[in-house]
């Protein structure tokens, strides 16, 4: 895995949570999110590792709603109290590191 | 309403998962939620490709990193191989001529490691192009091919036995028929107690049923396992051990429903 991808890859977990913490949602409704707020250069199936992550580390809730048409049911995501505390934490680092990159970079 | 592209790459991935061992309701939550996307995605005009990134198979490695699997999945393996070396020698044993040769128990070995890995092989190509989950229907193509296949694989272990019958290797020791018969009957009583205590009642019917026609023929015949009305009488049983097995599955699964 090249360094551009793991970026991406730590920086998905909290990109998604922090959609999640905006309102209950699910997995179509946050590809679209994503790509709305451009985020740039993934594929849309790879939201499901991050959300099973993200489950498993107890940062969300989910529930399954039965469809009205017959069709798959639908696993909607909210967020808990420990992810709430988790994108805090997130969120502060990414100020700190987005400050840190950017005078590096530009120092160039 | 879904791609047929879509459509197979959803039974893939439950046959992955399944192989895996992953928690049945973590595969039922995860498909239904892959379906729903792909059934939206699709309708939006983008491709399986858009979705799964282009790989299918490094797809669905990384979510299977992220899945649960069955707790104690090894035991559960390990336990299914001793299992499938009782029922596939106990018949063998029962019917007195078990061969203490290096090529027999080779052969054992063989169908214990290498027979699931081909069936699950075999049926996963078929399953993925011929069949599908949701509407639980095997295309005609498929049918013939798990024909082929099972006629084919039938085939290789018939003359896999004549092999071992010529080329035994090593002779380790000949046992009298009765002693075999007796260890016959130890090890399907180790598998019957075993299974009932395991509250697996279909694996305890299950080895009865292969072992039954050996010991109704023991029971009807004298002249040993050569002799005409032995085969007779214990391909009968198989047969008709293999239909009750059949029928019985079928109302199984209906009462289930």
């Amino acid at each position: 895995m090249s360094v551009s991808n793991q970026i991406m890859k730590g920086l998905l977990d909290g990109a998604i949570l922090g959609l999640i913490s905006q309102g209950e949602t699910y997995g179509y409704e946050i590809t679209k999110k994503l790509e709305a707020h451009k985020f740039p250069d993934i594929s849309e199936g790879s939201i499901y590792p991050v959300l099973l992550r993200l489950s498993k580390k107890g940062y969300v809730n989910t529930r399954m709603v039965k469809s009205d048409s017959g069709g798959p049911k639908r696993k909607y995501y909210s967020i808990s109290d420990t992810g709430k505390a988790e994108l805090k934490v997130f969120k502060d680092k990414w100020i700190k590191l987005n400050d840190g990159m950017n005078s590096l970079i530009r120092g160039e | 309403m879904l791609s047929k592209e879509a459509d197979k790459f959803l039974t893939e991935f439950r046959l992955e998962m399944m192989a895996h061992g992953k928690q049945d309701e973590a595969i039922d939550d995860m498909e239904a939620e892959l379906e729903d996307h792909l059934i939206q995605a699709e309708q939006d005009g983008k491709s399986l490709e858009d979705v799964t990134g282009g790989s299918v198979k490094e797809y669905i490695k990384n979510i299977s990193g992220e899945m649960p699997r069955v707790n104690n999945i090894q035991k559960y393996v390990a336990l299914f191989i001793i299992y499938l070396a009782g029922i596939l020698t106990v018949p063998n044993l029962i019917s007195g001529d078990f061969e203490w040769t290096l090529a027999n128990l080779l052969y054992y070995v063989g169908i214990i490691v290498l027979g699931p890995l081909l069936i699950y092989q075999a049926f996963k190509f078929i399953l993925i192009n011929f069949a599908s989950f949701k509407s639980e229907k095997i295309e005609l193509k498929g049918m013939v091919l798990i024909f082929v296949f099972s006629f084919l694989f039938m085939g290789l272990l018939v003359g896999s036995i004549f092999l071992v019958r010529s080329y035994p290797i090593i002779t380790f020791f000949e046992l009298d028929p009765s002693v075999n018969i007796t260890i016959g009957f130890i090890l399907l009583a180790i598998l019957v107690i075993g299974t009932l205590v395991m509250k697996q009642w279909f694996y305890t019917i299950l080895a009865l049923i292969l072992a039954a026609p050996e010991i109704i023929a023991q029971v009807f015949t004298s002249d040993g396992p050569q002799s005409e009305s032995y085969l007779i009488i214990s391909s009968v049983g198989l047969l008709l051990g293999v239909i009750i097995l059949f029928i019985g599955s079928r109302i199984a699964m209906k009462a289930k429903k």
